[in-house]
């Protein structure tokens, strides 16, 4: 039954959990049909050389332009987090490279422009995009480095944890969103507003993450699979005693939420474990874990 | 315990503004070349 569902799932992505703008690179996208022009002149006055030029130089433009949409996604994604390592891939600067690249191209194949005025062409375009959408995050930013203040909180293991906590969560609005009833999917919409404000809480004082650690790896896991079950076997399981077992479960998870939130905020060293445990049990004993 | 870094340099409006015209500028050169010569 595992693996099928499993089998069943769609591929989530980070584009699917963080609902980031987008993050287009117009003038990117646009400018570069100013080629368009004399591609088709170059067509009909049927110069290879010339075609074959900004055909390579538009491709180029175009991989550039998509590179430096990812790396503005991945830098929003950089500015949005408390705590978060830097891009590993200068993706910016790589498109920029990229635009200049077919800039350099076109200008070298199809206009009479000598290897100087190419390059510098190329140059001003590398500029133009470095000046219009900025350089790529460089440095991590988060737990400042002193790790002998507390050994158990590495940057990368929060860094981590979190990744995957919201991957889970993801998962998590993905069944949600499969689900008939409008009163079980605003229950989840709840429910995975309360872990998000969770993880939060972990941003802004990693420490946490050693109190939060059930929360990030039983609770989203137990969460999620019972949400997935559900979600694949509604129709059969409409009108039937698992179905109200379904909501009393999603009940207890949201009322452990919102304690492990109040804790987490108030910083108190309460621990979760036995809530957690009753939760635990409530869900075998309920059938649907 | 908690802290950032960000593209100071680039807060401003002037630069990407800037770039953004040098980019327009630079494809209709280029264009505006291979059309006409």
């Amino acid at each position: 039954m595992r693996a099928e569902l499993g089998a069943r799932r769609a591929p989530l992505n980070r584009e699917n959990v963080a609902d980031l703008p987008p993050r287009k690179a117009w003038v990117l996208r646009i400018a570069p049909w100013f080629f368009a022009l004399p591609f088709v002149a170059s067509l009909i006055g049927g110069s290879v050389v010339d075609v074959a030029g900004l055909a390579v130089a538009l491709a180029c433009c175009h991989f550039g332009a998509r590179l430096t949409e990812r790396g503005r996604q991945a830098e929003a994604e950089y500015l949005r987090r408390a705590i978060a390592k830097a891009p590993r891939l200068p993706r910016k600067l790589l498109g920029a490279g990229l635009t200049g690249s077919g800039v350099l191209i076109a200008s070298l194949f199809a206009s009479s422009a000598g290897p100087a005025a190419s390059l510098l062409f190329a140059a001003v375009a590398f500029g133009g995009c470095v000046l219009a959408y900025g350089a790529d995050p460089r440095q991590d930013k988060g737990l400042a480095p002193d790790p002998a203040a507390d050994p158990e909180v590495r940057m990368e293991a929060v860094v981590a944890a979190i990744a995957e906590a919201e991957r889970k969560i993801g998962e998590i609005e993905h069944w949600a969103k499969r689900l008939h009833g409008r009163e079980l999917t605003r229950h989840l919409q709840r429910i995975v507003a309360q872990a998000r404000a969770i993880l939060d809480e972990i941003e802004k004082d990693p420490a946490d993450i050693r109190r939060a650690r059930r929360f990030l790896v039983t609770y989203l896991d137990g969460t999620r699979d019972v949400v997935e079950k559900y979600a694949a076997q509604q129709e059969d399981l409409a009108e039937t005693p698992l179905a109200d077992n379904f909501r009393r479960v999603l009940t207890t998870v949201e009322t452990v939420f919102a304690e492990q939130h109040a804790v987490l905020k108030r910083n108190d060293t309460l621990d979760l474990e036995v809530r957690i445990e009753v939760l635990e049990t409530q869900l075998r004993r309920e059938g649907v874990a | 315990m908690v802290h950032g870094s960000s593209e100071s340099w680039m807060t401003g409006r002037l630069w990407p503004g800037v770039g953004v015209f040098l980019l327009w500028l630079v494809f209709a050169v280029v264009a505006a070349r291979a059309l006409f010569t």
